[in-house]
């Protein structure tokens, strides 16, 4: 079955470029969608979450925050605004950060400000994202 | 003619300066690197982000955003990226250059300038009509403090108090070289040529989730951002570059200084030891004779 490639792109480099894979799945706005070979072209929006790919008989993971998302002919683009690999998690952090946002957000600490509230939410979406992309390695 | 002791004292100041030069070339490599690796990572992140906006918006039917629409109004405001400090050759004459070019050519434009580094800035604020001046917390900018200075010069193009926004800054080619250029951010142009090799390409739309519409509503505004940051690490890394070349020219030229004052001083003492022997011979002979 022939593949495709992926490329994942952030501002702060390059994260993997022209890795052959069969089967994708791609955390958008509306859901997770699965890329296989001869996907229709598409332009979508990234929402937060775990992007898997499967390369060969073996499987990577990687985190995507808001983005962008381009499937055209056997390439499939990521731009996302910061994206990990599995193994470069920060188990420990990971979890203090999200016990420090679930206590904000219980109304632990300072008053929360509508900003703060937002900030706060995606830092907790965030962090239980790298725990659980962590616990896929 | 100058004595021995002048030149010690002179070899000794240039090989004072020789450290100097020689230390800031390696802070400046060190520095160079870490740069370098910033802008090229952010590069083709900023190239595949400006691609898909400039084929989305060729391809999407009837679709037009604010960054887009050229606004009736000559004033125009130009971000010059130049560096706090000097040292580093022609990187900062090269781009008021460039910015004196780019005034004349644009005359009947009202040109406001605002500035991120202070050095051109000093050089032709006397000349042009000088605006605000950004600063960073740290040599090196986050993105969030780029984005305030960019959200600030988008807000007066959004406004309509200006009606074009330039930049002009060192982009980098490599270590030793980089490119001055000025170039027009907004309204974000897509020529029609452009759009219809584009069409050409791409003989089919792409499914888009949400609409396109929605899509490029998010988008743009992060492509403007991008390319602001991505000409801010430009320049950073094309001052480090240069700077590195100029330290380095300056440690070859005090080497070659330090080798000839040497030479000098040398042959001053030769000679006066010549006359000191020729002196003590003769007396020598005298006493003799």
């Amino acid at each position: 079955m022939a593949g495709f490639k992926l490329n994942l792109y952030t501002p702060k480099g390059v994260i993997v470029k022209d890795l052959e894979c069969n089967d994708i799945v791609i955390p958008t706005v509306r859901g997770d969608i699965n890329i296989l070979p001869d996907h229709t072209h598409i332009l979508t929006e990234l929402g937060t979450g775990i992007l898997t790919a499967k390369v060969g008989t073996g499987t990577r993971h990687f985190s995507v925050t808001a983005g962008l998302c381009r499937v055209l002919k056997d390439t499939v683009t990521i731009l996302s605004f910061t994206s990990e690999k599995a193994d470069e998690i920060d188990l420990e952090r990971a979890h203090a950060t999200k016990v420090k946002a679930q206590d904000r957000l219980a109304g632990k600490g300072e008053s929360l400000t509508d900003v703060d509230l937002i900030k706060f939410r995606r830092k907790l979406e965030r962090a239980e994202m790298r725990v659980r992309l962590a616990n896929l390695k | 003619m100058a004595n021995i002791k002048d030149l010690k004292k002179k070899i000794k100041s240039t090989k004072g300066t020789f450290k100097i030069t020689k230390a800031m070339k390696l802070v400046s490599a060190a520095k160079l690197n870490k740069a370098q690796l910033r802008i090229l990572g952010l590069r083709p992140y900023s190239r595949e982000l400006e691609g898909t906006v400039s084929t989305v918006s060729a391809l999407a039917q009837d679709y037009s955003n604010e960054y887009f629409l050229s606004k009736e109004n000559n004033k125009a405001v130009v971000l010059v990226v130049s560096s706090d400090k000097g040292l580093c050759g022609g990187y900062n004459s090269s781009l008021a250059k460039s910015v004196r070019r780019f005034t004349v050519e644009h005359k009947d434009e009202d040109l406001k300038f605002v500035w991120i580094g202070k050095k051109v800035r000093d050089l032709i604020s006397k000349e042009v009509n000088s605006g605000k001046t950004y600063t960073f917390a740290k040599q090196d900018p986050t993105y969030e403090e780029v984005r305030k200075i960019a959200d600030e010069i988008g807000h007066m193009f959004l406004t309509g108090e200006v009606g074009k926004v330039y930049v002009a800054y060192n982009s980098f080619i490599s270590a030793i070289a980089f490119d001055s250029t000025v170039r027009q951010l907004l309204p974000m142009q897509v020529s029609e040529s452009a759009k219809e090799e584009i069409k050409a390409k791409y003989p089919y739309d792409f499914k888009y989730e949400p609409s396109a519409g929605q899509i490029l509503d998010t988008l743009v505004p992060e492509v403007y951002l991008t390319t602001v940051y991505t000409c801010v690490l430009d320049a950073i890394a094309s001052e480090h570059g240069s700077r590195m070349n100029a330290m380095e020219n300056a440690s070859k030229n005090s080497k070659e200084v330090i080798k000839k004052l040497s030479l000098k001083m040398n042959k001053l003492r030769q000679a006066k030891i010549t006359t000191e022997l020729i002196e003590v011979v003769s007396g020598a002979e005298s006493l003799n004779g």
